[in-house]
């Protein structure tokens, strides 16, 4: 199936009308985003655009189609199959994925239930954001995390929004199938949020290579360990460390002898070390391997990889 | 000669009026089975909302696959329209589907009206509100039928009887 007839799916029949005349490069198509009694807007090529009722990119709003209410249920409805509570859990964090491992952010009126998200009613806000892997992003660096064949505990610091999802997607892809002279190896993949395999209905929507096992929408803490239980992983894999109970499931995981290739929120080693849970981790000098990304030279931009005493092993951005 | 197609012309009326009550006590009868059948199909439908969380046209070929007629087309019919997704909402086409299963069986507006009532909850409310609005539905429909299983010996009796008289009746005025 095409991105377009991916997103064809989704869409009520008035939009797919508008896109039809657009007569866009759908590789281009970034975001498309549905606001209630708002401009249909997309952004297209890095560039944001409005979109007029005979399909015309537009700079203006004046000439932008107004989404209505009937555009946003006829839409909500196609991407939940017509059925909104057989999403119920991925409402709770705010977002759906679809076939073509695309995301679908909701917004709308949070339910509350003690103190705790229970649902979004009235959901009148939807951003699609396309599924964009970036095959063989992960290739230079890869050859810096072996030490004698066996690949080293590995954790990506990038900023939000640098690529470190898409890096780590495609190091999982190539660690799993094998690149050169590394043999392919299994890797378990702990995807609390859907965003690295991109799963539909249990099938990963990205390319997560030929050894990998996913769980999908599992917490991380908790999937670590069914992980190492079920798979017998080599290597596991998970996005966005954060909680305590996460980094001890980590320790638990290193300390099985089960490898780790993990990500976390933040710009620099020392602005990691400075984060109260994984300090402790970094002095320990658990973590073998630092890969950090740039945010200021662009999303998926490697800055340099780093062993555990700081060393620079590789710099990317100069 | 003229006996005979006096008694030709009798035994017509009173075979016609036979039928007649024949076919309705059978008509009685395929919607007692029928409501019984609706009855295990919303229970099934149920446990998928409540267990499987399957989505709604997953369900409906699910449960399609397994469902008699009238059922099965109806079911069918849902999905295909459903997939088609041609500026539609769920709403609507329940809607239409259960008017169309309302024509095709032995189903009485009675026995259509808590499904109908259904269109609004399927797939937009959350898990509870939709069992708890399929509880309804199946309580109404099982009303129903316990009503009609009351009172079906002494209907069909009634139709036959009353039938039967009339048939009498006319052949009285005719002769």
């Amino acid at each position: 199936m095409t991105k377009q007839e991916e997103i064809f799916k989704i869409l009520s029949a008035k939009l797919r009308k508008i896109l039809t005349a657009a007569n866009i490069h759908y590789e281009w198509l970034q975001e498309l985003r549905l606001r209630i009694h708002s401009p249909f807007i997309i952004i297209y090529g890095g560039k944001e655009y409005f979109l007029s009722e005979h399909g015309g990119l537009e700079r203006d709003r004046q000439n932008a189609y107004i989404v209505n209410a009937i555009d946003l249920k006829e839409t909500l409805e196609y991407i939940s199959s017509f059925s909104l509570y057989a999403y119920e859990d991925e409402i709770r964090q705010g977002f759906i994925t679809v076939q073509g491992g695309h995301r679908i952010g909701l917004a709308g009126k949070v339910i509350l239930e003690q103190e705790k998200v229970k649902s979004i009613k009235h959901i009148s806000f939807i951003n699609i954001r396309m599924s964009h892997e970036v095959i063989g992003c992960g290739a230079s660096i890869l050859p810096y995390l072996y030490v004698n064949q066996q690949i080293c505990h590995t954790l990506v610091i990038s900023p939000p929004g640098c690529g470190k999802t898409t890096l780590i997607r495609d190091m999982i892809r190539l660690i799993s199938d094998g690149y050169r002279e590394y043999p392919g190896i299994t890797v378990g993949v702990v995807d609390e949020r859907s965003e690295i395999a991109a799963c539909y209905r249990g099938v990963p929507q990205n390319d997560v290579g030929i050894r990998t096992d996913v769980l999908d929408c599992c917490p991380k803490a908790e999937g670590m360990l069914m992980m190492i239980r079920s798979m017998s992983p080599v290597l596991i894999a998970v996005d966005e460390l954060g909680k305590r109970e996460d980094i001890d499931a980590l320790e638990y995981v290193m300390n099985c002898g089960c490898r780790i290739l993990a990500t976390v929120h933040g710009s620099s080693v020392a602005d990691v070390h400075n984060k109260p849970v994984l300090s402790k981790m970094i002095e320990d000098k658990m973590f073998k391997r630092y890969i950090v990304l740039d945010g200021m030279e662009g999303p998926g931009k490697v800055r340099n990889v780093l062993d555990e005493l700081g060393n620079v092993l590789y710099t990317g951005v100069m | 000669m003229g006996i005979y197609f006096k008694l030709a012309g009798a035994i017509c009326i009173m075979g016609a009026t036979g039928y007649f009550a024949v076919s309705m006590n059978q008509t009685m009868e395929l919607r007692k089975q029928e409501l019984r059948k609706l009855y295990s199909l919303l229970i099934q439908l149920k446990s998928e909302i409540q267990y499987m969380y399957n989505p709604l046209p997953e369900s409906f070929a699910k449960l399609a696959k397994s469902a008699k007629e009238p059922f099965s087309t109806w079911l069918f019919d849902m999905v295909n329209t459903l997939e088609e997704k041609e500026e539609i909402t769920f709403s609507d086409v329940w809607k239409e589907g259960v008017e169309n299963l309302h024509k095709h069986s032995a189903l009485e507006k009675e026995d259509v009206e808590p499904l109908k009532e259904l269109a609004d909850k399927l797939g937009s409310e959350d898990v509870s509100s939709q069992l708890k609005a399929i509880d309804y539905a199946v309580l109404h429909l099982e009303g129903n039928r316990t009503v009609l299983e009351k009172d079906l010996g002494q209907k069909k009796k009634v139709t036959v009887t009353l039938s039967l008289f009339c048939g009498a009746m006319t052949l009285i005025l005719l002769l």
